[in-house]
């Protein structure tokens, strides 16, 4: 079979395991190792998050020859160093001899800032976050570095691509979701902006307890804001159906919940997801959904979702019981990197197999690493390509 | 001063009510006995926290604020406390190991450890194997702490448990290891006595340990 070929059948496949209208004739393999494909191909963690992009240009090639994944969570490693560092920001330290990527807790807001936001959110993304995330960009030189921070972005963009069509074309691996969405790209619930960006996870934990409704306003204000035209720009210009040439239309994660219980999640969170949900199912549109936290406490919200939408990948859940208690979802993931990373090739197979087995029979599931894979013992590389060869033979 | 109210305002994160009773309290003019029993007060609410939490009533945010709540009610105590007269039920050295710069969880159970009247040694985040040992050596704490979110985090416990091993120290501390990555196997391969992924079950493992 050509790359073309298999590209068409792939997405098939896919399309049928996600709408979960027709079994599919086989499970597909998703490459859910995201920064462990660096150690498994020789490299230091700083020689691939450096300004050379084509280092992991080479690292993608070289990882999807080896393994022949269908498809990605990450189809591309993300790499932000060279902008950051142009920016003078360090969200992210890197340690070689560690060889661990950790991210630093920020806080670019004050409580007191709320009622700036609520006011009017762009103003103060410019007259408050700006400022205070890049100073560097008031000193004299400035304009210069905006300029480079410009070319940097370019060239991030460029690579995304070229690893993409790389993909497509050479290995005929389709894409995860559809370009026609990149504009719902910065569609994330304030809430995650506040943890990720704004206030840090302490600064939103305790906001929610000592004002809620105002941090209720600042949402309900971002929604109708920023998020609602979004959306409203993207009815605008993309087609009814799904994109035939990718897995999902759209692609989102959801993070910060995990600081918030069921109540605190309804009033804050939900809306702005949900409204995403329900302008993808109006559309037709078929949503990917990764998951940092434990999601059973949230699975009630799950199933008010119509049936063949939406596919999970949830890191800390039993996807055993998630199969039962959420029919109407396609799961992703199952695969304990325990396991890979210290079992044997027989081990990881018999796992894979319960995987299939108990999740597959019907469609709607995507085999996948349980946690996505980023540390060089998180996986052996004959135990990765034993449950690989197995998932994609077994029938 | 009715204690269960104090209590009960702590354990249902009543911020503006936990600041009135203290507020109301310290006004009085009280002894240094009376600030005993408001810590100790204060200490059954962080249980009820921490009950609420097993339960699946309070989440990762509610733990992090009565953190916070705890460590400021504990500041304003502290001014009628002559410093380490309470009675401490034991030592912890915790510490987030090396390579690993995660603090949320570990500050958490420092918080409910503090409460359950231990006294925590907190070396803080990315600690080497050398810190845990000198600090060990210093203090002789019951317990050994070991938090980390990160997979090399699991070898970075080993190895620091390895480095007590080989201080002599190892026999005469309980470890137990915290964070998304532990698991039964995990705990083994380490050589710690305990694993947790929960802040109120750990801190309740420590307690039987020094009962």
């Amino acid at each position: 079979m050509n790359s073309a070929e298999l590209f068409r059948e792939r997405v098939k496949i896919g399309k049928e395991t996600i709408r979960k209208e027709k079994r599919p004739s086989r499970v597909l393999v998703f490459g859910t190792m995201v920064s462990w494909f660096i150690f498994d191909q020789g490299y230091k963690l700083s020689e691939a998050y450096s300004d050379d992009f084509s280092v992991l240009e080479k690292i993608s090639d070289q990882a999807q020859a080896r393994y022949n994944f269908d498809g990605y969570t990450f189809p591309v490693i993300p790499n932000s160093q060279p902008l950051q560092k142009t920016l003078g920001v360090n969200n992210y330290i890197i340690n070689d001899k560690s060889e661990s990527y950790n991210r630093i807790d920020v806080d670019y807001m004050d409580f007191e800032d709320y009622d700036v936001l609520i006011e009017d959110p762009a103003k103060f993304f410019w007259s408050k976050y700006a400022k205070r995330k890049f100073p560097i960009l008031e000193s004299q030189d400035g304009q210069q570095i905006f300029m480079k921070s410009l070319h940097d972005f370019q060239n991030f963009f460029q690579y995304n691509q070229n690893v993409e069509r790389n993909l497509i074309e050479k290995h005929g691996v389709p894409m995860n979701s559809s370009p026609a969405a990149m504009g719902l790209g910065g569609y994330w619930p304030l809430h995650e902006v506040l943890m990720h960006g704004l206030r840090g996870i302490k600064g939103v934990s305790t906001d929610m307890r000592k004002d809620p409704v105002k941090v209720k306003a600042a949402c309900d204000r971002y929604q109708e804001v920023i998020l609602e035209p979004m959306l409203q720009q993207y009815k605008a210009t993309a087609s009814k159906g799904t994109d035939e040439n990718c897995y999902f239309d759209i692609k989102t994660g959801m993070l910060s919940y995990s600081v918030l219980n069921p109540k605190q999640f309804e009033m804050v969170y939900w809306p702005s997801f949900k409204r995403l949900i329900d302008v993808a199912v109006e559309m037709d549109k078929l949503v990917y959904i990764f998951s940092e936290a434990g999601t059973k406490r949230l699975w009630d919200f799950f199933r008010e979702i119509p049936k063949g939408r939406i596919a999970l990948y949830c890191e800390m859940d039993d996807i055993f019981e998630m199969k039962k208690a959420l029919p109407n979802v396609t799961l992703m993931g199952g695969m304990p990197l325990e396991l890979l990373g210290n079992g044997t090739p027989e081990q990881c197979v018999d796992y894979a197999k319960k995987l299939v087995d108990e999740l597959g029979y019907d469609g709607g599931y995507i085999f996948g690493t349980n946690k996505q894979g980023q540390f060089r013992k998180d996986a052996k590389r004959e135990n990765l390509e034993a449950v690989i060869k197995f998932v994609q033979e077994y029938k | 001063m009715e204690w269960s109210n104090l209590t009960k305002a702590l354990g249902e994160l009543d911020e503006q009510k936990v600041d009135d009773l203290l507020n109301e309290f310290l006004a009085a003019n009280p002894t240094e006995e009376e600030a005993k029993i408001a810590v100790a007060a204060c200490q059954a609410g962080m249980g009820t926290v921490g009950d609420l939490f097993e339960k699946g009533e309070y989440f990762v945010g509610d733990l992090i604020f009565a953190g916070e709540l705890l460590t400021a009610t504990m500041d304003r105590l502290k001014t009628v406390l002559d410093s380490g007269s309470s009675e401490k039920t034991g030592k912890i050295v915790l510490g987030t190991v090396f390579g690993d710069l995660h603090d949320i969880g570990k500050n958490i159970f420092r918080s409910m450890a503090e409460a359950a009247g231990f006294e925590v040694y907190d070396l803080g985040i990315d600690q080497p194997v050398s810190a845990f040992v000198e600090k060990v050596r210093e203090v002789k704490p019951d317990i050994v702490g070991m938090s980390g979110v990160l997979t090399p985090a699991l070898t970075s416990m080993k190895d620091t448990v390895d480095g007590l091993k080989a201080a002599g120290l190892r026999d005469q501390v309980k470890i137990i290891i915290g964070g998304n990555p532990v698991s039964e196997s995990s705990c083994k391969m380490i050589g710690a006595d305990a694993f947790t992924d929960n802040a109120a079950v750990g801190v309740n493992i420590c307690k039987g340990w020094v009962k």
